[in-house]
């Protein structure tokens, strides 16, 4: 198993160095972005200076976790040929192993990523003097997200392909999207047409962090994740021998 | 000395300075760019760096232990790297309702010690406890999510230390011993305030002692965890939910008035720490047998 995961880890290694580097670039722009405007302010702090600052760390957050998982696909395409996909799954580790490397893989590189989120927090707090923590809390969330999305991703890639895993969630987004759509034509939103774009985020994450409801809502979803995390996997287990029928030669 | 036993001693000096020597010039440059100590420094800055200090220093162990099998060509063998699962499920579990236990036992200490002064009322504020049970989830789902420095730690000294340790000596001693230099690794982090902050006496000697108690106890319970499964993974779950629930449980649920007087005084108090070394005890009796049970097999 420990060699699938290694063998993962050699085929994501273009990727995941290519994402380091757009990262530390944002890094970069961000900590000039800093400089340059309390620069212009005489080394005094706008108004809205901590929005600002956390509003960064979570944008660094962001382009992290986005451009380590935007190479998903990547991770199956290399294994969707019928004949290495039928060598695998008849080594010791078996479908099993084939599967568990994947799950394990996406995982790590998620708290990975969660861990390195504290190093831009730091660098902001030197430059800025404001220290928000957001990017670890973003991370988090998103983290937490992208688990979520990966359980139910996960079995439809490999029991359809990457080709048609990605249509059936696109299909979900749009239906999500239609929703949401008709929330907005229909539903409440007060509180997006009152507030202006920074006080949203503001508030959004000061309700995130003290009201009791989402802190316990947010508790029992982490464990939530987690668990349908390990189904997923076994339902891919179960998926995974009919998935490779499909695959072409 | 068998040629054997001096390269695994060859082994572990260079394991212990290469963990140790990063995080003490670590230490003293960050902490010399500050007024005072930086764990009890509130600025922005020395939040942000004593954050950063932390996950940094936790992982300079899976760094020795990396270079340590490169430098001596050791190879990765025995690195404890699987996570075994089938049959272990009762350790993992009890790798984190076990820290979570001494850590309620902790904070009821803590009540019990204040009772003279508050009423039960005065210091809990019971309608917090949704709000707490809410908080607890997040920081025990919090410990797989965040599992990193927890694993860099464990990596090195339950992975790597321990094991070498009993190459030279029995194994509860190698436990106690192991347990004193991950106690002793934490002084550069005591020093400037860590764990137990500056204001109290023998400052920092007393507080360096705690922590290697504290630290041999829990070197106990995580070595049992580790041989038991044959993974270094329950290790770092149990590490992460004992960091990750300490004070996060008496933070919620105390009141504010509580917590003023609690976080005033200073934190060096012998019975507070009366769970975690129950616990290490346990864990050492249970590793004594073990080894008793494998000595007379042998």
């Amino acid at each position: 198993m420990l060699g699938l995961l290694y063998k993962e880890f050699i085929i994501s290694k273009r990727s995941l160095i290519m994402s380091l580097i757009i990262y530390l670039f944002s890094i970069a722009v961000v900590c000039l972005t800093l400089c340059i405007s309390l620069f212009a302010a005489n080394g005094e702090t706008p108004e809205d200076w901590a929005v600002s600052v956390t509003m960064m760390s979570g944008i660094l957050t962001l382009i992290l976790f986005g451009s380590i998982n935007s190479y998903y696909n990547n991770l199956f395409i290399s294994d969707e040929k019928r004949v290495w996909a039928n060598f695998s799954i008849s080594l010791p580790t078996s479908v099993k192993g084939q599967v568990k490397a994947k799950y394990i893989y996406l995982f790590l590189i998620n708290s990975i990523a969660l861990f390195i989120t504290s190093i831009p927090d730091a660098v902001i707090a030197y430059i800025s003097g404001e220290f928000s923590g957001a990017g670890s809390l973003i991370g988090q969330m998103i983290f937490m997200f992208l688990i979520f999305k990966y359980s139910i991703e996960i079995p439809f890639t490999l029991r359809f392909g990457t080709k048609a895993g990605s249509y059936i969630m696109t299909a979900g987004y749009v239906v999500l999207s239609f929703g949401l759509i008709i929330y907005g034509l229909f539903g409440d939103i007060s509180f997006f047409m009152e507030n202006e774009f920074m006080d949203v985020f503001v508030k959004t994450i000061e309700f995130l962090t003290s009201d009791t409801a989402s802190i316990i809502g947010f508790g029992i979803f982490s464990w939530v994740v987690l668990i349908l995390y390990i189904v997923s996997y076994k339902i891919s287990c179960k998926v995974y021998k009919k998935g490779v029928e499909t695959y072409e030669q | 000395m068998s040629s054997d036993k001096k390269l695994t001693l060859k082994r572990i000096i260079i394991f212990i300075l290469i963990a140790f020597i990063p995080l003490i010039i670590i230490v003293a440059v960050v902490n010399a760019f500050f007024d005072e100590p930086i764990y009890v420094n509130e600025t922005p800055e020395a939040l942000a760096t004593s954050q950063l200090l932390g996950f940094i220093g936790m992982m300079t162990p899976t760094i020795a232990n990396i270079i340590t099998r490169i430098i001596t060509k050791e190879g990765f063998k025995n690195s404890y790297l699987k996570i075994n699962l089938k049959g272990n499920i009762k350790y993992y579990v009890l790798s984190v309702v076990v820290p979570l236990i001494y850590v309620i036992a902790t904070m009821c200490i803590s009540f019990m010690i204040y009772s003279k002064e508050f009423t039960l009322s005065e210091m809990v504020d019971f309608s917090n406890i949704p709000i707490t049970i809410g908080g607890t989830l997040l920081s025990l789902s919090a410990i797989f999510y965040f599992f990193i420095p927890f694993f860099g730690e464990e990596f090195g000294w339950r992975a790597y230390l321990t094991p070498k340790l009993t190459e030279l000596m029995p194994e509860p001693v190698a436990v106690f011993v192991s347990g004193i230099i991950w106690g002793l690794w934490h002084a550069p982090l005591t020093c400037v305030g860590h764990n137990f902050s500056v204001d109290y006496p023998f400052f920092p000697f007393l507080g360096i002692l705690m922590m290697c108690i504290m630290c041999a106890s829990m070197s106990s319970f995580l070595t049992l965890l580790t041989k038991r499964t044959g993974s270094v993974f329950p290790a770092a779950l149990a590490h992460g939910a004992n960091n990750q629930l300490t004070g996060v449980i008496i933070s919620f649920l105390a009141t504010e008035k509580f917590l003023e007087r609690f976080s005033a005084e200073n934190n060096i108090t012998v019975i507070e720490i009366l769970p975690i070394v129950i616990v290490g005890i346990i864990s050492y009796i249970i590793l004594i047998m073990d080894y008793m049970k494998k000595k007379k097999e042998a």
